[in-house]
């Protein structure tokens, strides 16, 4: 039988319990700690969590609980995930661009980038409004408000 | 990383540039003052005061800085890694020390060298105006007689104030319940409503409740009485060898020159001694020490001693 | 009755009218912007107001966290996103009115109930500071605790058709908030070596991560931009009738305001989710709220902005900060030579008088400014998709970083619009995780308090008189809730 969403919840609710709980475990000892400990809350939440996710496995095997569906993804959902791991790459991409780059140039291509990736057309004004874009978030950030934005390494001066 | 040089905001507002003929020339025409705490918080306050009757005496642009994340371990690394021509400063507290020593950032306080240290901020044990606790003795002999009873608080988990209660509580073996909070405020309910016997904190944190009269100092943690409070006694009068030391001081990168060192160490002492910013901080009863660049280094190196091992004693690092 | 007559005489004029303008349009446009809570709106301005004559000042500050407050259901109705903790509720039904094509209507409702929530509040303020500042006094560590859990017990009605999932998702929420610096011992907790987690993760990351950018993953493959909106364009104020219909939700939302406004913690946020919760309850029409209900939009609106008046009362009268916002206007007070307390009623009423008149100028200038813009921003999200999308993430990813200039919020927030899109592929409900994280901390560090305090005696929760009564109220609305959820026989629609 195919395993069902739920089942891939609850399987990695109950991982997800286990790593927690083991770096629950490396939280350092204090003496200025109470008797529930630095630890305590967190290896609560982490039994409760993987209780919870055997609860959700058991529940859908017994139809205690509306499962979710069992068919596999469609072409169309696979491609919405492509598409969405697409979107997040390209902000992924700006995080670690922001140093280099600096924020203006950083920020208008990413405006540039997930306009086009969004299915706007390539052409001059799609250029210009993603600098404008770029010039006047800076402005507005940096000049208007006075917080620290990077302009990146390959400012002279900077 | 970040550029420091986009802090317009925060220029200005000194009363009369008249600098004075008596300073040798500064090498930049722009100091930024770098604080973690955010604006309106303690740090803050402190420069954007020491701006307004240093600028004139300096005769050249100060810029506040509000670098905040990571209790100062951000603010430490921008100033560390800044160009040592004078051009930058970070504000110190107690807290860039307990931040290096609890997290061990990149960029801790031995990778700054300390300046100035200008004040040391009094710390005093407080409770409610009707507490039956007359004096911190009362508190004492009580918590020895009922031992296991007392609840005590600070403001902060592993601030100095926390460390002090610790001390205290082996010291006359109260076996006290010290409770830590997130911040003065949240301590201040907590003695008001009974809930708590005690309380330790700085005086501007009490001041609102101290005019009204809603708190009763109790002692205070130093070598001597404060200016302002001339009948509170210290805990050592009381019988209690407790003292917690807090500063606020200026720290430069490695590697400012010692004439850069020194106009601020004059211009300092000689903002320290005008008038109107001893009605300010006088209000404060922060105590005006102005201890130049070699006895800051040495009182920065043993206090960061110090804290260590009393953080290593109670096990809080390793 | 004198006070009331001070402040008609304390109503500003010239540069404190200016000033409140000023405040409330900042206000506005940084509430708005997801990433950038009230308290860091306040404090990006707090520098300019040194200059300035303290009254003047003090009321930009707060007009400041008026228009915050209010801002931050406008990205909440029209993109999904609430723009501050406290807007998370509006998120619920504002969106789905929004995608049918009421959203003029949605924003002219919370527009309307947050002027209504912010003059009760202030009338609260003005009238009633002394018996409120005693009840924020009578807030012990076991009450604190046992506020954030009935604040978490509306989970119970919020996990829509799984109680398992919807309690997963608090837990995980939960996990959040222990991330950072231990409440008792300062020991860090999960920050892996990043002293940017030291302080913990701040929710509005959770927030905006898990609304603003799984909405963009999943809109990204979304054929068509349905043109729902289209079909109004407008801002619309609430009819009479609609004023009629209203008036109970904005009553529930006004009562439970006021009282979390006096007690630090979640404050706003959980104001708002009470309030909702319990604007289901009485409505005449329960089964609309999550399909689109008008109340489910009033109640919270109204209810957070209640708390930016009711907020300032331990400010002012006690001297305590219970939130990061009144924290940042204590600032304000401090630089100004000010000291809040007992006495700043005696020692500058004209100061006190002079903010109260600004707060009320601040509140009718909040309605004026939205008339101005809500029709531009309806016109704004309007414009072609792939150029929404874009400005959108652009907002965001500015907004988070430029709070602490830290790449780890930045990533936080990319890492929970990840988290976000995969809750969505399991059919899990994201406001019981909001929850968890909004109070994680609140619970778990009076929980750990009151256990110090009592020698680790569990007894003390059913002792403090407070405490034992939020208790009881959990248990009975999360006993209620699952009946009605899940055990109540359907009708014919289910």
């Amino acid at each position: 039988m195919r395993p069902s969403r739920d089942d891939v919840l609850g399987l990695g609710m109950i991982a997800a319990a286990a790593a927690y709980w083991a770096a629950a475990d490396r939280i350092s000892v204090s003496l200025l700690a109470d008797a529930v400990g630095a630890d305590g809350v967190p290896k609560m939440l982490a039994v409760a969590l993987a209780v919870l996710g055997a609860l959700l496995i058991v529940a859908t095997r017994i139809k205690a609980a509306p499962a979710e569906p069992r068919t596999p993804e469609t072409d169309e959902q696979l491609r919405a995930h492509v598409r969405a791991a697409g979107l997040f790459g390209g902000l992924a991409a700006y995080a670690l661009l922001l140093p280099v780059l600096g924020y203006p140039l950083a920020l208008a291509l990413l405006i540039g980038g997930s306009a086009v990736y969004g299915g706007a057309q390539v052409k001059p004004s799609l250029a210009l409004i993603a600098s404008l874009g770029g010039l006047g978030f800076w402005l507005f950030f940096a000049k208007g408000l006075g917080i620290l934005m990077p302009l990146g390494a390959w400012v002279p001066g900077s | 990383m970040m550029r420091l040089a986009a802090t317009a905001l925060a220029v200005g507002l000194a009363l009369l540039p008249a600098p004075s003929m008596a300073q040798a020339k500064y090498p930049v025409s722009t100091v930024t003052l770098a604080t973690h705490s955010s604006p309106g918080g303690g740090s803050d306050v402190f420069l954007r005061e020491l701006v307004k009757h240093l600028q004139p005496i300096l005769g050249i642009n100060l810029a506040v800085a509000n670098i905040t994340g990571g209790s100062g371990a951000k603010a430490m690394a921008e100033v560390a890694k800044a160009p040592a021509n004078g051009s930058i400063f970070y504000a110190t507290t107690p807290t860039y020390i307990q931040t290096t020593l609890l997290s061990k950032p990149e960029a801790g306080y031995d990778k700054l060298d300390p300046m100035m240290i200008v004040f040391l901020d009094p710390t005093i044990i407080y409770t409610r105006a009707e507490s039956p606790h007359k004096t911190f003795a009362d508190v004492v002999a009580d918590a020895r007689k009922n031992v296991g009873k007392a609840k005590w608080g600070a403001a902060n988990p592993a601030s100095l104030e926390r460390i002090a209660f610790e001390k205290l509580n082996r010291m006359i073996g109260a076996g006290a319940a010290i409770v830590s909070h997130e911040g003065g405020g949240d301590l201040m309910i907590n003695v008001l409503n009974g809930t708590l016997d005690i309380g330790v904190g700085e005086i501007q944190e009490l001041r609102g409740q101290l005019e009204a009269k809603k708190v009763r100092l109790l002692a205070v943690l130093g070598e001597k009485r404060l200016a302002e409070f001339p009948d509170l006694p210290t805990a050592k009068e009381q019988g209690v060898d407790l003292i917690v030391s807090k500063f606020r001081g200026l720290a430069g990168p490695r590697g400012v020159p010692d004439d850069v060192a020194k106009i601020w160490e004059d211009a300092i002492k000689q903002a320290l001694a005008s008038p109107a910013y001893k009605a300010v901080y006088a209000k404060e009863a922060l105590e005006p020490v102005a201890m130049g660049r070699e006895d800051a280094r040495r009182f920065t190196a043993r206090f960061a001693e110090d804290v260590a091992i009393s953080l290593k004693e109670l096990g809080v690092i390793r | 009755m004198d006070t009331i007559l001070s402040v008609v005489g304390a109503l500003p004029g010239g540069w404190t009218l200016l000033a409140a303008l000023a405040g409330v349009i900042w206000g506005i446009l940084g509430g708005a912007m997801p990433g950038l809570s009230p308290s860091v709106a306040m404090a990006l301005l707090l520098p300019l107001t040194y200059g300035m004559d303290p009254t003047a000042a003090l009321t930009m500050l707060a007009s400041v966290y008026v228009g915050a407050e209010y801002g931050g259901s406008i990205p909440a109705i029209l993109i999904k996103t609430p723009g501050t903790n406290a807007a998370a509720a509006t998120t619920i039904d504002g969106y789905e009115l929004a995608r049918q094509g009421r959203a003029g209507e949605a924003l002219g409702i919370s527009l309307m109930a947050g002027f209504v929530g912010g003059m009760f509040g202030l009338a609260m303020l003005v009238l009633a500071t002394e018996p409120m500042a005693a009840v924020a006094l009578a807030f012990t560590p076991p009450a604190y605790c046992a506020l954030g859990i009935l604040g978490l017990s509306v989970i119970a009605s919020l996990s829509g058709r799984s109680l398992l999932k919807g309690l997963i998702a608090g837990i995980l929420g939960l996990m959040i908030a222990t991330v950072g610096t231990d409440p008792v011992s300062g020991v860090s907790r999960f920050t892996f070596g990043s002293p940017d987690l030291l302080s913990g993760i701040r929710p509005i990351l959770v927030m905006v991560g898990l609304f603003a950018v799984t909405e963009m993953l999943s809109q990204i493959s979304a054929p068509a931009w349905d043109k729902a909106n289209r079909r109004d364009t407008r801002l619309k104020l609430p009819s009479l009738s609609m004023w009629r219909r209203l008036w109970k939700s904005q009553v529930i939302g006004c009562v439970i305001g006021t009282f979390e406004g006096l007690t630090p913690g979640g404050g706003g946020s959980i104001a708002a989710f009470i309030s909702y919760n319990e604007a289901r309850r009485w409505s005449s029409k329960p089964e609309e709220f999550g399909k689109g209900s008008v109340e489910g939009v009033a109640a919270p609106e109204c209810a957070n902005n209640v708390v930016t008046a009711t907020a300032l009362i331990p400010m002012l009268s006690l001297g305590i900060p219970g939130s990061n916002s009144a924290a940042v206007l204590l600032g304000g007070f401090l630089i100004h030579g000010l000291i809040p307390g007992p006495m700043l009623f005696q020692k500058a009423p004209e100061v006190v008088y002079g903010l109260y008149g600004g707060l009320f100028a601040a509140n009718v200038l909040m309605v004026l400014v939205g008339l101005v813009i809500l029709t531009p921003c309806i016109w704004l999200v309007n414009r072609p998709k792939p150029y929404l999308i874009a400005f959108i993430l652009a907002i965001v990813v500015s907004g988070v970083y430029a709070t602490d200039t830290s790449l780890t919020d930045l990533w936080v927030v990319l890492g929970m619009g990840v988290v976000g899109y995969g809750m969505r592929w399991v059919g899990m409900p994201v406001l019981p995780l909001v929850l968890g994280a909004v109070l994680g901390f609140m619970v778990e560090s009076n929980y750990r308090r009151s256990l110090v305090l009592a020698r680790g005696d569990h007894s003390i929760f059913l002792q403090d008189p407070v405490s034992l009564g939020l208790l009881v109220a959990a248990v009975a609305l999360t006993a209620y809730s699952v009946w009605r959820e899940y055990l109540k026989p359907r009708s014919k629609d289910a």
